[in-house]
């Protein structure tokens, strides 16, 4: 105020006709710094203080926003890790449960080729021992045809050959026996 | 043994008087006061006696017939 009222005075002083030909005074030149104060406060108060404001309250929501983004993408990154590790660890089970399963079939499957060894053995066996009998069998009915035909072709060429000679010796023979054995 | 039995003698061929004289004794000496002969050509030659229930067989075929058991 105090500078403006010393300009106008100076204004006045040096070029008094030049402003006051224009019809500038130094009351107007007062008025209008009033004027451009009240305006420059009342433009400060409602119109740069509340864009301030928004402009800061936008700022602080994309800091949210960017930061919610980060806590994001933190989350996402942490669950992808933790899903490769779970997927990680599931094909490591999998893989355990397929060594072992194939263990078990193996051991399953030695098992089965024993079981058939020893049943194929014991069928040997007992096919032998049936192959043996049958063998002795045969032996037995072969030397009782043997037996029977020697004996039947001995009876008749004895009785053909034997002399009355023969016959009495024998019998002779077979009673000296018969008493000796009383 | 039963005395006064009769003693069945079978033969394969007759016997001369020597050898029916020993079987005589032989059936006596087993209280036989009787025996009978029967000629048997199957029994192929020896002698075969039966007294009661006693058989003494020194006959041919009885003799291989013993042979073929124990074969």
């Amino acid at each position: 105020m105090n500078f403006g009222f010393a300009v106008g005075s100076l204004l006045a002083e040096e070029g008094g006709d030049i402003f006051s030909s224009l019809g500038i005074t130094w009351e107007s030149i007062v008025l209008h710094l009033f004027n451009l104060v009240v305006l420059t406060v009342g433009l400060y108060f409602l119109l740069f203080r509340p864009v301030k404001k928004m402009i800061k309250q936008r700022q602080e929501k994309v800091k949210k926003i960017e930061k919610e983004n980060a806590d994001l993408n933190e989350e996402v990154k942490q669950m992808k890790s933790s899903s490769e590790k779970v997927l990680s660890e599931a094909k490591k089970e999998a893989a355990a449960i397929h060594e072992s399963a194939v263990k078990v079939a193996n051991q399953k499957a030695d098992e089965i080729v024993a079981e058939a060894r020893d049943r194929a053995k014991t069928l040997v066996s007992q096919t032998q021992r049936a192959m043996d009998e049958e063998r002795g069998k045969l032996r037995a009915d072969i030397e009782k045809q043997i037996a029977d035909v020697s004996v039947a072709v001995a009876e008749k060429v004895l009785a053909k050959t034997i002399t009355p000679e023969d016959n009495k010796e024998l019998i002779e023979q077979c009673l000296d026996e018969w008493s000796k054995e009383q | 043994m039963k005395s006064g039995q009769t003693a069945l003698v079978v033969l394969a061929m007759e016997a001369d008087g020597e050898t029916r004289q020993k079987i005589e004794e032989f059936v006596k000496a087993r209280g036989c006061d009787g025996l009978r002969y029967k000629l048997d050509p199957s029994i192929g030659g020896g002698i075969v006696i039966y007294i009661g229930d006693k058989v003494y067989d020194g006959s041919v075929k009885g003799r291989l017939a013993s042979v073929k058991r124990n074969v």
